[in-house]
């Protein structure tokens, strides 16, 4: 009796609830992917990012490469390449400064052992000091390059995290996870911007100001500010291992809680 | 063979030296100069050898080229003040070495002006 009764639900249920096996063509999934991807504004995205990737993506096309993902042809070789190639511009470039290091350092060689040889030993001194600060002239040189980079990146790094959440965070609510997108967003916005801001107003005039202490220390023996270029460094380690320290309790609070 | 003429010019001079000094011992000093300036001479040729060396390792790299040349020629003004400041102590002048000492320091410092100068800018320019 029971198994008769439970067979006419099945039925009963077959016939009453609606159910359309949609055999969608190829045009209709590319419009409704169209249309999501208007919606998100992911192109807007990819345009906006342009402007903080620079020459990483000078040649491909991110929404073709985006299309073919979603279609189900990932292409990570051009990736791959990409950042191989990145790496090869990198190493190149660093490399020319290196040498130049040290040619400065052959040259300086030589020309200490003609001027140690001399007998004024006065003399020979200044020449020393002459030499050290030309050498120091050169590297310093190379150096505020790369301070200049490293500025230039971080504010990348702001820029471009503040472009990415907003996507994200729509992203994540449509799939599901609103309360988390929610919680998510302050904490990421202000960590990057708050780890931003420490790094290009705390620890690079930090850095700075330690370099230019520690060259001027260097100059002479007599005239020591050592422990002041030591304290500044202990500083700068310290800042930095606190940003670390917060990020982790925070991945761990988050994990625990939430 | 540059060795052996160097040893050889001095083992000369130091004959002549040697003889002079039993007749006519004001006549060594002039000898002693002469020797100085000749070995100096042999030298030179090598010397510019090291120099456009040292150019032509800037040359491939991105050095700047003023302050090479600055340095070469303070260790040049060294090197020859050192040589003029030895042969002033050997003929028992002290004071005038002495005095050729303080003028080159001086010369030296004053042609370093553009090198410190820089060395200020760029600290200045990386300070916040």
């Amino acid at each position: 009796m029971k198994k008769n009764l439970i067979l006419l639900l099945i039925i009963i249920f077959y016939i009453i609830i609606p159910i359309n096996f949609s055999y969608a063509d190829d045009n209709t999934n590319n419009n409704t992917l169209k249309e999501q991807e208007e919606e998100f504004k992911i192109q807007d995205f990819i345009n906006n990012s342009k402007e903080y990737t620079g020459d990483f993506f000078e040649d491909i096309d991110i929404k073709e490469m985006l299309d073919n993902a979603i279609e189900g042809k990932v292409d990570n070789s051009t990736i791959f390449k990409r950042i191989l190639n990145l790496l090869g511009k990198e190493v190149t470039t660093n490399i020319k400064t290196i040498v130049s290091i040290l040619v400065i350092i052959l040259i300086h060689s030589i020309l200490k052992s003609i001027s140690e040889s001399l007998e004024n030993s006065n003399i020979s001194k200044l020449i020393y000091y002459v030499q050290y600060i030309l050498i120091v002239t050169i590297i310093m040189s190379n150096f505020s390059d790369i301070v200049k980079i490293v500025e230039n990146t971080a504010s990348n790094l702001v820029g471009f995290m503040n472009i990415l959440i907003p996507l994200l965070t729509t992203l994540m609510m449509y799939t599901g996870s609103i309360t988390t997108s929610s919680i998510i967003e302050p904490i990421i916005l202000f960590m990057v911007n708050f780890i931003g801001n420490i790094i290009q107003n705390l620890i690079i005039p930090f850095v700075l100001v330690l370099t230019s202490l520690v060259i001027i220390s260097k100059i002479s023996d007599k005239v020591q500010i050592d422990k002041l270029s030591k304290f500044f460094k202990s500083r700068n380690s310290m800042v930095l291992r606190n940003n670390f320290d917060y990020i982790c309790w925070n991945s761990i609070f988050r994990r625990n809680f939430i | 063979m540059e060795v052996i003429k160097i040893i050889g010019i001095a083992f000369a001079a130091l004959i002549i030296i040697i003889l002079l000094k039993q007749y006519r011992p004001e006549f060594t000093i002039y000898v002693s100069l002469l020797t100085g300036i000749i070995i100096l001479f042999l030298v030179m040729d090598k010397l510019t050898g090291i120099i456009n060396l040292l150019q032509s390792l800037a040359n491939k790299t991105s050095i700047n080229s003023t302050f090479l040349t600055l340095l070469i020629k303070i260790t040049g003004i060294a090197f020859l003040s050192e040589f003029a400041v030895s042969i002033c102590k050997d003929s028992g002048e002290a004071a005038i070495a002495n005095k050729i000492e303080i003028g080159t320091k001086i010369i030296i410092i004053s042609m370093s002006i553009p090198i410190i100068s820089s060395l200020l800018e760029i600290i200045l320019k990386l300070l916040p």
